[in-house]
């Protein structure tokens, strides 16, 4: 009971600090805004309408208060782990920076625009359901595109690891073409295919199944000889060391090769939409920079972003629950 | 009727480079029902390359293996193989890891797990069927390697050198709670070892073998009556079998040395 009672304390202290360190600054910068805006009269108002004082306190004010303060408080005590903090601090610290140095420093609306007008762009275009218009064709091409490369990615190399004859007569066009940047050649597919949805499902296809299947081979390849020898003791057929072997021992680089697609199938969706198409992200992005609407064609931009994070956690969702037994991280 | 009889098994491999590596030549030995067996011998001696011809995960070049007089050509649930190196499966837990010689052979999965169960109480991992081997200690997962390949019921068990990658003490502990399981299940054992009083301390008789090509030197019976304490290994009597053993093993090392310099 009293340890319980005492844990209980703790975790009250800890929401404490956290409160304080991650909102302290907005307070303290509300303040010296408003002793400001009295002691400087009309600039000095003008000055605290536009949030700029809070937003160069609160960064700093962040980062020191997780170092000085929760970076020195016991683990146990923390809410979350400080490396979240951290990660959660650093993210929102530099779009503060961004938002201000867009409005006040580097003013080029051609290049970049504060976040703030890309959040009224996201709105505008969400409103008149052009965003969702685009987002869908996109979003359309990427899963053909993508669960094809899928299915035949895995589907091939698992055929190329288990059968070496067939291995060494594709080898040589595996490594060929998983080394070429085959967006290059995406312009004729465009021909080929036209400037509907299916020139581009065929260039997504083709940017993202190499590493799929590059990434199943090897994971196949690489399975250690001792388990494979393990299973043939126990008198296990050729199929049941492929099931009950070789495909568990593949499954976490099979995961990383689909998670490394999903990266690939995203740059295939730009580009292919870059070199003609009537609608899509990548149109929208085109589109926008032609009449020079930089806050659209960030909308485009981070949709897409948004789209490929929600990819990759999600697979790595999978692979934890699928492969519970060795959980790593893959970067490109 | 001897349990295992291998008669002239020889071994011969050829290399990529075409050369030819002669790795045994001309075994023929008889092993009784129950017999526990060691094969001690220099590294490259072939040792692990007639265990693994004998549970069938290799061909012999000519020669024949006899398991109750019925030739054996390749692995079967007659025999059990437990490896040297950790070859559980990483992404099955304790308890399935166990079970999987059961599942290969098609058995009911219900009985299986009961069959399981029972093995992995015999070999002390009662509590940890639902860890994944990289949760458990070197020692705890032979254990889960050993009661894998009871769990098949096998005739003959052949062990290559599980105990070799154990700190001493844990190493001292299994052979014993070997020795223990063996007593209880009394199935025919051959285990190779590096470690010459792991041999003696274990085995009815202990064959040496010649360095390459591998052949047997001398089989020497250890006459120690069981169970045997591990204060065993203090007493003068043994200390003698190891160096018997040791200088047997000595002579074909300086032999292949001489051999190799002329």
């Amino acid at each position: 009971m009293a340890e319980q009672v005492i844990a209980r304390k703790n975790m009250g202290q800890g929401l404490g600090v956290l409160l304080f360190v991650m909102l302290g600054g907005l307070v303290l910068g509300v303040v010296l805004q408003i002793i400001l805006g009295l002691l400087m009269g009309s600039m000095g108002a003008a000055l605290s309408r536009s949030n700029v004082i809070v937003g160069l306190v609160w960064p700093v004010w962040a980062i020191v208060a997780v170092e000085a303060i929760y970076a020195k408080i016991p683990p146990y005590q923390r809410i979350m782990p400080l490396s979240t903090a951290r990660a959660i601090v650093g993210f929102l610290a530099l779009i503060f920076v961004w938002e201000i140095v867009t409005t006040y420093v580097f003013t080029n609306a051609l290049v970049i625009v504060p976040l703030s007008k890309i959040w009224a762009a996201f709105i505008k275009l969400a409103a008149s359901g052009e965003l969702w218009k685009h987002t869908s064709v996109s979003l359309q091409e990427a899963a053909l595109g993508y669960v094809s490369a899928a299915i035949v990615g895995v589907g091939l190399g698992l055929l190329l690891a288990t059968n070496a004859r067939l291995r060494d007569y594709l080898e040589p066009w595996v490594s060929f073409l998983y080394a070429v940047p085959l967006v290059a050649i995406a312009p004729l597919f465009i021909v080929a295919f036209g400037i509907g949805i299916m020139s581009k499902v065929v260039v997504i296809f083709l940017v993202a199944v190499f590493i799929i299947l590059v990434n199943t081979e090897v994971g196949v390849l690489s399975t250690d000889p001792h388990l494979i020898e393990a299973a043939r003791s126990f008198g296990a057929t050729r199929l049941q060391i492929f099931r009950k072997v070789l495909l568990p021992a593949a499954l976490p680089f099979i995961i990383a090769g689909l998670r490394l697609g999903v990266a690939r199938a995203l740059v295939g969706v730009v580009v292919a939409e870059l070199f003609g198409a009537k609608a899509g992200l990548g149109f929208l992005i085109l589109a926008s920079a032609q009449v020079f609407d930089t806050a659209s064609l960030f909308v485009g931009v981070l949709v897409l972003a948004i789209g490929g994070y929600l990819g990759v956690e999600l697979l790595a969702l999978v692979e934890k629950r699928m492969a519970p037994w060795r959980h790593f991280e893959l970067r490109d | 009727m001897p349990k295992l009889e291998t008669r002239g098994l020889s071994k011969t491999f050829i290399k990529a480079t075409g050369g030819e590596v002669e790795a045994l030549r001309d075994i023929s030995l008889q092993i009784e029902e129950g017999e526990f067996i060691c094969i001690v011998g220099a590294s490259g001696c072939g040792k692990t390359t007639f265990l693994r011809i004998l549970d069938g995960l290799i061909d012999q070049t000519s020669g024949e293996i006899l398991l109750d007089g019925r030739e054996v050509t390749r692995p079967g649930p007659d025999r059990g193989f437990v490896f040297q190196s950790d070859s559980l499966f990483p992404w099955r837990t304790v308890l399935d890891n166990v079970v999987f010689g059961l599942e290969v052979q098609g058995k009911p999965r219900k009985a299986s797990v009961e069959r399981a169960m029972e093995y992995i109480k015999l070999v002390g991992l009662s509590g940890f069927e639902k860890n994944y081997p990289h949760e458990l200690s070197g020692g705890m997962r032979q254990r889960a390697n050993l009661a894998r390949a009871l769990t098949v019921n096998p005739e003959l068990l052949l062990m290559d050198e599980p105990f070799a990658a154990l700190d001493a003490q844990t190493r001292e502990i299994m052979q014993q709670e070997l020795l223990r399981i063996w007593r209880g299940y009394q199935k025919t054992v051959i285990f190779i070892t590096h470690q010459i009083d792991e041999a003696i301390y274990l085995a009815d008789r202990v064959f040496v073998f010649t360095v390459r090509p591998g052949r047997v030197k001398t089989a020497i019976r250890v006459p120690f009556q069981r169970p045997r304490s591990l204060e065993i290994k203090r007493t003068p009597e043994f200390i003698g079998y190891v160096d018997q053993v040791w200088k047997l093993i000595e002579e074909e090392v300086r032999a292949s040395v001489m051999a190799g310099e002329s």
